[in-house]
């Protein structure tokens, strides 16, 4: 009896455990936004890394990609960065007379879009259709995106000049919003322990953890965890709390609760849990809510709604 | 035919004595019938002439009527008697209300205190009608009272006959809450037996209400423990909840069963794997363990997880 209802806990070895201490690995001390990535991952939502400069969002992008292996692009977003230039363009050939289609790097299984809120709303939106649907479409042709495709932008929202913030549309196909924060003392010890010896200052190479089809194996698992009807009542609920709260601008679309179910079945699986809790719910509502619900929502309002929304404890 | 009228009341307490006049009015108003004055005055001395002149003098010879003699409103003195009054107050010590207020504005001219006796209709107290805010006088409610002059030329109602009150005064809230603290304490040592057993069986079931409570939930779920492993379950995580809820531990609404375990004190595997069979039950679509062991289990919480025990006390 113990054994079965004692917490449960993802085995520590096995393809979700090497990726969770690749992730661990690179980004020291944060074992929460790790969970949290790994969360949106399993989920196949794209993830929005917001901190200040120099706390490792680049980092954690980065090994997260080589983590899932497949092909890995990265854009630098500037203002001068065209839509062509992330979706790819066609380009005459010489010799066979005919316009060829270059891929982009939307065409890589992870794409990390780094200071995303740093390029104009019209290449901005041309990540849009990628995101949402797994496929670009340039001179009137449609191209299909690799299964996996998993974006990770990172913003810096301290320094706006230069900047422009990402449109409610676009924010609300990120599956949810992370902030790094600063590491404790302890892993900012190691993390300096670690740089001694290096004269040029790199950090490890990332290594990789799952082959895509592992990971793809992962997802549709995810997919499957079982959400009682009393659970998805409670996410209904909860989503009309949001809508009619005073202090929220923006309510949250049928798109932005049904990621938010997906983001809970992956909680779920990542506690080792065949099946969704309401603590699942609870736990992913505020990186899921906070990217949807428009500018200066105050920060008491998640919570509050968390704590005033009946929970359901027994079935019906 | 509606009749308003308006009293002016005072408290005849606050009355200076020099508020009886000695001179200065109707000598009438103090003669005695020669016959009755020696007796009169043998026994008004005897009730009140020990009192300084005042309002003391007047109240004594009231209460001895009011307390000492009965309200009889078809007593008569016998036939040919030549003193009715005297008849009522050495003989009978019963009559109705005139032989009452005779007997008092006699006694009190016996003192000194210029009085008369008054005839008029009663306004009951207890024939009041709020609705109307009148009261409805008939023919049975004629009465005779006597009164007292004042210095100022004012008559004192006073009232001799038992079952009848003057208007009291209008009292600061000081002096009422005083009064009815005092009627409060009268009548709790009056009762004192009664008051005490009811207070014990009070205190008792105040003290014991948890207990109770907790004993008659604990039969429902002896007797009726649910015929599934989701009922069972569910019906034990029920049962701790509502000892939680009489420990003062209740869970709130907003709460999920994980967060409400995590800040109970000296929470515990038991009740760990309670909650975890408890969300099994309710959110999974299979059960997790056979059924044999959820009865183990819900026993072995239910067991450990007492009243006491959510109050923050060890099993």
């Amino acid at each position: 009896v113990t054994a079965v209802l004692d917490e449960p806990t993802t085995s520590a070895a096995g393809p979700l455990a090497d990726l969770r201490s690749a992730l661990n690995a690179a980004l020291r001390g944060k074992p929460e936004v790790v969970e949290r990535v790994l969360a949106c991952l399993l989920a196949r939502g794209h993830v929005l890394l917001e901190d200040k400069p120099g706390l490792g969002k680049t980092t954690l992008a980065k090994a997260l990609a080589t983590a899932v292996g497949g092909n890995f692009a990265r854009v630098q977003c500037t203002p001068d960065l065209l839509p062509g230039d992330i979706t790819g363009f066609s380009v005459f050939n010489q010799k066979t007379r005919e316009f060829e289609f270059q891929p982009g790097p939307v065409f890589a299984d992870v794409l990390v879009a780094d200071e995303i809120n740093r390029t104009t709303p019209r290449t901005q939106s041309a990540l849009l259709e990628a995101m949402a649907e797994r496929q670009v479409t340039v001179d009137n042709v449609r191209h299909k995106l690799h299964d996996g495709f998993f974006v990770i932008a990172t913003q810096n929202p301290i320094d706006h000049h230069g900047t422009y913030p990402l449109p409610e549309a676009q924010l609300d196909r990120f599956a949810m919003r992370l902030s790094v924060g600063y590491p404790d003392k302890r892993s900012e010890r190691a993390l300096l322990a670690a740089a001694v010896g290096k004269p040029d200052g790199r950090e490890e190479t990332p290594r990789q953890a799952v082959m895509p089809a592992v990971l793809a194996g992962l997802q549709e698992q995810v997919a499957g965890v079982a959400v009682a009807g009393v659970v998805q009542d409670y996410l209904v609920d909860l989503a009309a709390a949001v809508r009619t709260h005073p202090k929220v601008p923006l309510g949250l679309s049928p798109r932005g609760l049904l990621t938010w179910q997906r983001v809970a079945q992956a909680w779920a699986y990542l506690a080792g849990r065949p099946f969704v809790t309401p603590d699942d719910v609870k736990a992913v509502a505020p990186p899921v809510l906070c990217v949807r619900l428009g500018p200066n929502v105050p920060a008491d309002v998640i919570p509050g709604v968390l704590a005033t929304v009946p929970v359901p404890v027994y079935p019906r | 035919v509606v009749v308003n009228t308006e009293c002016r009341t005072l408290d005849p307490w606050h009355l200076p004595d020099a508020s009886f006049p000695t001179i200065g009015f109707n000598p009438a108003f103090t003669d005695v019938p020669e016959p009755l004055s020696a007796d009169l005055a043998r026994i008004a001395n005897t009730w009140a002439g020990h009192l300084p002149r005042g309002w003391g003098q007047v109240t004594s010879v009231l209460s001895k009527l009011r307390e000492g003699y009965t309200l009889d409103r078809r007593g008569r003195a016998p036939d040919g008697h030549p003193h009715p009054v005297l008849w009522f107050l050495e003989e009978s010590r019963r009559g109705p209300d005139y032989l009452f207020a005779s007997a008092a504005a006699l006694l009190l001219r016996s003192l000194g205190y210029p009085a008369r006796v008054c005839l008029g209709y009663y306004a009951h107290p207890d024939k009041y009608d709020p609705a109307s805010q009148h009261t409805p006088v008939s023919d049975d409610d004629l009465h005779l009272w006597p009164e007292v002059l004042l210095r100022d030329g004012q008559w004192l109602v006073v009232e001799p006959t038992p079952g009848y009150d003057t208007l009291p005064a209008l009292k600061p809230w000081q002096e009422q809450l005083a009064d009815t603290l005092a009627a409060v304490g009268r009548w709790a040592v009056r009762n004192a037996a009664a008051l005490t057993t009811a207070v014990m069986l009070i205190v008792l079931l105040v003290a014991s209400r948890r207990r109770a409570a907790d004993a008659v939930f604990t039969l429902s779920w002896t007797l009726l423990p649910g015929r599934t492993w989701r009922q069972q379950a569910m019906g034990t995580v029920k049962l701790l909840e509502r000892r939680a809820a009489l420990a003062g531990k209740r869970r709130k609404p907003g709460e999920t069963l994980a967060e409400w375990v995590g800040r109970l004190p000296n929470t515990d595997t038991a009740l760990s794997q309670l909650r975890a069979l408890a969300e099994w039950a309710a959110y999974a679509p299979t059960p997790p363990l056979p059924e044999a062991n959820v009865r183990a289990t819900c026993r072995h919480a239910v067991r450990l997880w007492t009243c006491h025990r959510f109050r923050g006390g060890v099993a």
